[in-house]
């Protein structure tokens, strides 16, 4: 192949790799960052601000938090990476000579004088709430430190209150140095794109297990409020999974339950730049998380605001009671239609038994695809039925057989019923055969 | 748009603003798939570009052209997109999508994603070879193969010298060359 020939088939091969994607439209988004930011600069309520940048990051940092899965290895040495992911802003503006390119182990190369980026005076003047903390991701390294204590590093032991937005949870009762303490997997929901192909902003929520520790006989309260912490904050898992972060930069202060009601406080009424959407799940993610935490059935939710906001995210008012639609009033759709619920995330399998695999979907004719990877191959593919088809919610089961030692993930995807091509929905889990 | 709040803003907050949205229908997508090139995560892509605008809104009175301002972008994307890619989660993600990627875009079904592997079989060879090569020189290609970037853009959107990016692209190309002749 010549030169000129090499060069057209890269060129149309890149082309057509990068037609595989469809972006999703960021524009209202983006303008509304850009718009707080410099409401910010203006000394206006700067904390709102920079939400979506803050998103951006956070999906960086993500995968970091926890140590998940497969890698059991200390993450330490990657704290520079992210610290250095904060460049995007003011990196390029002063072009050192190639910045942070080479040395990614130097924390330095995210340095470029914080003075040198135009909005230094953020984090100084607005920084009680914690979203002072996520939120100007633009002016570098100083800021990153508070997010990063939090997450310990070694994964699914954090602190009493989860790891989440240190500042505002720490304090609480529930997390006094009782001695005793027990750990336990909490149900978070978190918003998350459902993978439809066609309709690339489709979101619904997703059920994860996740490690809390809590007093030894914690309440249904205490419960409650440890598993919407773990949900208000996604960041942890954006960088495994196309999850949300519609609860940037808030958090919950208290949970109470009775048996007629559960009301979560929380400490700020929701980040800007989200849509209808995406904020109702938002809402929704919290009504089901309170409710599966304390375990007692559709026990009504409703919600404070310790800034005195009335409504969360502006639109839904903290007065009326919430819960999570029936399913006779189709409540199942706001699931994401598929679900991986076994082999939980990151779990370590041993080689030699079968490997099975279970979740749920609602998907069109019960019909469901699945495909098993290790590395770049594709070890086996296949289809399955759920117990129910849509509209209903069924459950499913794979049985991939013995696996030999190795990183799989596995994907669970369903076939538009137009033309049985399209994907319109898609998961997937990883998991380890040791 | 209301006009009281309009008075009250400088008017270098509308150039702003004005910049960005143009800046917005002209680029998004291009950078986004840019951006997804180069980490293979087509949410963190968005997220990257998205950071990237907001930034570049940001320091706008520093930029004042969209020239400036575009390669303003690219540079925070390329940035963006390598720290990302230094974390090994988001490359072992990427391997896994490298893998799916076709079916997952649900753009044909098993049959006729072999014809479609056959009919661009010197393409995927090439798509593998690049992502094997070192970051420098797949961030190269890539700029001035997907983007058509001139070196002199390249050199700034990396924030290497022109050379370096000559080298890198000579070495880059000579090494899909071989990729792809081994195989056929």
């Amino acid at each position: 192949m010549n030169d000129v020939d090499l060069e057209r088939e890269l060129r149309d091969a890149l082309h057509r790799e990068a037609a595989a994607i469809v972006p999703g439209d960021r524009r209202a988004a983006i303008l509304a960052a850009a718009r707080a930011t410099t409401d910010h600069e203006d000394g206006h309520r700067g904390w709102l601000a920079p939400v979506a940048s803050a998103a951006a990051v956070a999906a960086i940092a993500g995968g970091l938090a926890w140590g998940l899965s497969q890698d059991d290895e200390p993450r330490t040495p990657l704290v520079p990476a992210v610290t250095t992911s904060r460049t995007v802003g003011p990196g390029p503006l002063t072009p050192t000579p190639s910045p942070s390119a080479t040395t990614s182990r130097s924390p330095s190369t995210a340095q470029p004088s914080p003075s040198a980026t135009t909005t230094p005076s953020l984090p100084a003047t607005t920084a009680p709430s914690p979203s002072g903390t996520t939120g100007p991701s633009l002016t570098g390294p100083s800021l990153i430190a508070p997010s990063l204590p939090g997450p310990s590093v070694t994964g699914p032991s954090p602190s009493a209150t989860p790891p989440l937005s240190p500042p505002s949870t720490a304090g609480s009762p529930t997390s006094a140095p009782a001695p005793a303490t027990t750990s336990a997997a909490l149900p978070a929901y978190f918003v998350g794109s459902v993978g439809d192909s066609t309709s690339p902003g489709r979101y619904g929520l997703y059920r994860e297990f996740l490690p809390a520790t809590l007093p030894l006989g914690a309440t249904d309260a205490e419960r409650a409020r440890a598993a919407v912490a773990l949900a208000m904050n996604a960041q942890p898992l954006t960088n495994l999974e196309p999850y949300l972060q519609p609860w940037s930069g808030t958090s919950v202060t208290s949970v109470s339950v009775t048996g007629s009601r559960i009301t979560v406080t929380l400490d700020g009424s929701g980040p800007t730049g989200f849509d209808a959407a995406q904020t109702r799940l938002a809402v929704q993610e919290l009504v089901w998380t309170a409710q599966a935490a304390v375990g007692r059935g559709t026990i009504p939710v409703t919600f404070a605001v310790t800034d005195g906001s009335t409504r969360l995210f502006g639109t839904y008012p903290t007065s009326a009671t919430y819960n999570r639609s029936t399913a006779a009033q189709g409540g199942d759709q706001d699931l994401a239609p598929i679900w991986v619920m076994d082999p939980p995330r990151g779990r370590v399998l041993p080689a030699g038994s079968s490997v099975v695999v279970t979740g749920q979907a609602t998907v069109w004719e019960a019909a469901l695809r699945w495909r098993l990877s290790s590395g770049a191959a594709t070890v086996a593919s296949g289809a399955t039925t759920a117990s129910a088809g849509a509209p209903a919610r069924g459950s499913w089961r794979v049985d991939v057989g013995p696996l030999p030692a190795g990183d799989y993930t596995f994907v669970a995807y369903a076939t538009s019923a137009r033309n049985g091509t399209d994907v319109v929905a898609q998961t997937s889990r990883s998991f380890t055969v040791r | 748009m209301a006009d009281r709040s309009a008075d009250q803003r400088p008017s270098s907050a509308w150039a702003a603003e004005a910049a960005l949205t143009e800046l917005y229908a002209a680029h998004w997508h291009s950078l986004v798939r840019l951006s997804w090139l180069l980490v293979r995560d087509q949410q963190v892509a968005e997220e990257t570009v998205q950071d990237a605008f907001v930034s570049m809104h940001a320091h706008w009175s520093r930029l004042r052209d969209p020239d400036l301002a575009l390669a303003y972008l690219r540079r925070c994307v390329v940035n963006a997109s390598r720290s990302v890619l230094r974390h090994r989660t988001v490359e072992e993600r990427y391997l896994v999508r490298e893998a799916t990627a076709r079916t997952a875009h649900g753009t044909t079904s098993e049959p006729s994603a072999e014809d479609h592997a056959v009919a661009h079989a010197t393409g995927d060879r090439l798509m593998l070879a690049l992502a094997g090569l070192p970051r420098r020189q797949r961030e190269v290609l890539t700029l001035r193969y997907y983007l058509d970037l001139s070196e002199a853009q390249i050199a700034d959107a990396l924030g290497i010298s022109t050379g370096a990016v000559k080298a890198h692209a000579h070495r880059g190309l000579a090494a899909l060359r071989g990729a792809v002749e081994r195989v056929s």
